[in-house]
This record gives structure tokens, sequence and C-alpha cells, in this order.
């Protein structure tokens, strides 16, 4: 008895590999006993493969660069919400602050020396003392702007690693949020 | 270093997705966003509508347009539905207008004779190196075959060529055709079946044993090694 034979287009998600388990089963079955369904097949896997014989040539018109739209940017600047943005320039530029007083104090000169005595008047004795205690208030100064340079670095170093904490925290949230939302986009 | 590496993991994002990179278009006039997907999709939809017209410069030309509508009508996309679906829509769409457009002329569809002076033309990048291309001679051959199949696929109707084209050039699956097309799962399957048999009609006299490449999966069973279809 002549196998009754799947509809053409029973075939297909077949051909494809994109049928469902049970269906696959059944139209296996009926391949091993009907040799016109196994030449239809391989006709059409036949067919698929000349269709790889027509290469598409690459053109060199190149997308238009006038409008903004084309403009080619990096991928890590793409997206960002707009809340993340703020937080993101925010950090930025506080980095950026923070990075420019740090780098402020340390390229700062060293506090001026006092400038030589003239010889005139080391020699002059009664100037000696008065010049000797400039010498001294100067010294102290110095110290203690070191002192507050180093305590000022400190604190600066401080708010820096706060600040980094509470950036990743701030990403974490807004990944879940956006995991969240994809996952809830149909 | 470790300042380095902090930063690194502070700029390093994930990807976003397409429906997030067209939501920020629509609704921000994001342009680095919509660049970002000009660049994701622009070589699938080139691809796509220099098959679907039969002429690779058409189809630039064409993706052109596509992704100039797609930014004119940022306002109508539906964040509900895949960014995907709508830009195949959108051109799809846009091949079918210009298809009917060029029609009208006499001569329509032309021999893409410019297409196989181009992969032979001087602006070649590749001109000049040791090529594993066949000679001159396979070369012409193949040639002969590709333009064999491309005007078997325009003798297609419109709707057989799209779900071969969809199918077999941008390898989407049965359900994601229906889904763009809007028809059902079986009047894919139905079309399909029907382009495969007329193109089988065509190519079969013309074209020696096929060949198999590696991107084409192997027959789900064993033939008998007797059997000639």
């Amino acid at each position: 008895m002549k196998p009754e034979h799947p509809e053409p287009a029973d075939w297909i998600p077949y051909l494809f590999r994109e049928a469902t388990a049970e269906s696959r089963a059944r139209l296996d079955a009926h391949l091993r006993d009907c040799a016109e369904c196994r030449a239809r097949l391989e006709s059409w896997h036949a067919t698929l493969d000349r269709l790889d014989r027509w290469q598409l040539p690459r053109t060199k018109v190149p997308m238009p660069d006038a409008a903004d739209p084309y403009r080619p940017i990096s991928a890590r600047a793409a997206f960002a919400s707009p809340w993340f943005g703020l937080l993101r320039w925010a950090a930025v530029v506080l980095v950026a602050a923070l990075a420019g007083g740090i780098a402020g104090r340390w390229s700062t000169p060293p506090a001026p020396t006092a400038p030589p005595v003239p010889a005139s008047v080391l020699h002059d004795q009664s100037t000696v003392g008065t010049s000797a205690e400039v010498l001294a208030a100067l010294e102290r100064l110095r110290k203690e702007d070191d002192a507050r340079y180093l305590a000022l670095r400190r604190d600066l170093e401080t708010l820096a690693t706060s600040t980094d904490a509470a950036i990743r925290q701030a990403r974490r949230g807004l990944l879940q949020l956006a995991v969240h939302q994809s996952t809830e986009t149909p | 270093m470790k300042g380095l590496q902090l930063l690194t993991r502070f700029v390093a994002r994930p990807e976003p997705t397409d429906e997030q990179l067209m939501w920020r278009v629509g609704t921000a006039e994001d342009h680095a966003a919509f660049a970002e997907l000009v660049a994701r999709w622009r070589g699938r939809i080139r691809d796509l509508c220099g098959r679907w017209l039969g002429d690779a410069a058409l189809g630039e030309d064409v993706t052109q347009n596509v992704f100039a509508r797609i930014f004119e009508r940022r306002r109508d996309y539906q964040p509900t539905g895949r960014f995907s679906t709508w830009l195949w829509r959108v051109a799809l769409n846009l091949c079918h207008d210009e298809h009917r457009r060029r029609s009208a002329r006499p001569g329509w569809p032309a021999a893409a004779e410019s297409e196989v002076a181009d992969r032979h033309g001087p602006a070649n990048a590749l001109d000049g190196l040791p090529s594993a291309e066949p000679s001159p001679d396979a070369q012409a051959v193949r040639d002969e075959e590709g333009e064999l199949v491309r005007a078997a696929l325009l003798r297609l109707p419109d709707p057989l060529r799209t779900v071969i084209v969809l199918r077999h050039y941008q390898d989407l699956k049965l359900r994601e055709i229906a889904e763009v097309l809007e028809i059902p799962e079986g009047t894919v399957n139905s079309r399909m079946a029907d382009a495969l048999v007329r193109l089988a009609r065509e190519l079969a006299p013309n074209f020696g044993p096929p060949s198999r490449p590696a991107t084409t999966p192997p027959l789900p069973f064993s033939l008998p090694r007797n059997l000639n279809p």
C-alpha cells in the first residue's frame, strides 16, 4: 500500500531542522518507506546548496556622513539612562576635581624660601635677630601648610573611595532594573 | 594599575539591547544610539535588500533609505515589539516599493554585469595578494552559476522570494518570518515549498552535482546511494 504523503509544506520545518520531536519522528518513519519523498527532500536540499553559488559582491557606497544618525560611535557611549548618565558625569567631574586638587597640591612649588638676607643686613647686628625670627616663622608656616596638605589629601582619598563604592552600588541597581525591564518586554 | 582596572570596570557596561537603543532614539533623540543600531544592522539589511532586489548597489541605496525611514518613524516604534521584526518589515516594504518603481522601466531586471566587474575590478583590496580563489575559468563558472541563481530568484513571485531570502540568506526561523510578514507559519511553509519546487525546476538542468558547503546542514536522514532525484 502506497504510503500517504505529508503535504509539501509539512516538510519545510523538517528540512530546516525546526520540526518538533514528534513531527520529526513521524516524518523520519515516512521517509524510511517513501522514495518519492526522499527524492523531493534531496532535490530541495540541492536547491538550497545552489542558492549559495550566488555571492553578493561588496559595494563601495559608503553610508552618508552628513546626517548625524550615521556617525559611527563607540558602543560604550551609545546608551545611558538619564540618571546613570548624570551620575556618571557627576562622578567624572568629582574625580577630576579631586585629581586636580591633588595634582595641584603636588605640583605646588615649595613654599618660597626666605630670600637670602643681604650681606649688608647680616652685618647689621640690630637686624640679625629679627631676620632669624622671620625665618623661624616662615619655617613654622611651612610645616603647618604641610600638615594641612596631608590632612586634606587623606580626606580626599577617603571621599574618592566612598564615591567609588556609591557608584558601584548605583550601577548594580541600574543593571538590575535594566534586566528586569528587558525580561518584562515580550 | 588598580586605579586603571577600577576605571575600566567603571566604564565597561553591558551592551544595550536593540530595543533599549531604539527607545533612546525615540524618546531622547539619541543619535549615538541610532548610530549603534545602524552599525549593528547595516550589513544584514544590505544583504537582504541586495538579495531581494537582485542588485547589490541598489540594495545599498535602499539600505540607506531603510535607516532613514527608521529614524523618521522613531516615535512610531513600540518597545513591546522586537526591533528586528520592525526593521525587517520596513526593509521589505522599501524593497517592494523599489521593485515596483523599477518594474515599470524597460529592461528590468537588468543583468548584474556590474556586480561581476566589481568583484574583479581594480578597487579590490586583495589584488596582488596570493589568493585561495579558484582559477579564472572556475571563477567564470561560479559567476555564471551565481547569475543563474540571481535570475531564478528574481523570477519568483515576490512573496515566495521573500521567504527564501529571509530563511536561507538571513537565517531567520520560520516562526520569525511569520512574525515579520504577519502571516501564519503554515503560510510561510507553503510559500517556501512552492519556492523550492520552482527553483529546483529552474536550476537543476543548469547545475552539476551539488556540493555541500559547510554552512548547509546535512540532510536529517541517510539516502540510499543509488537514488537519483
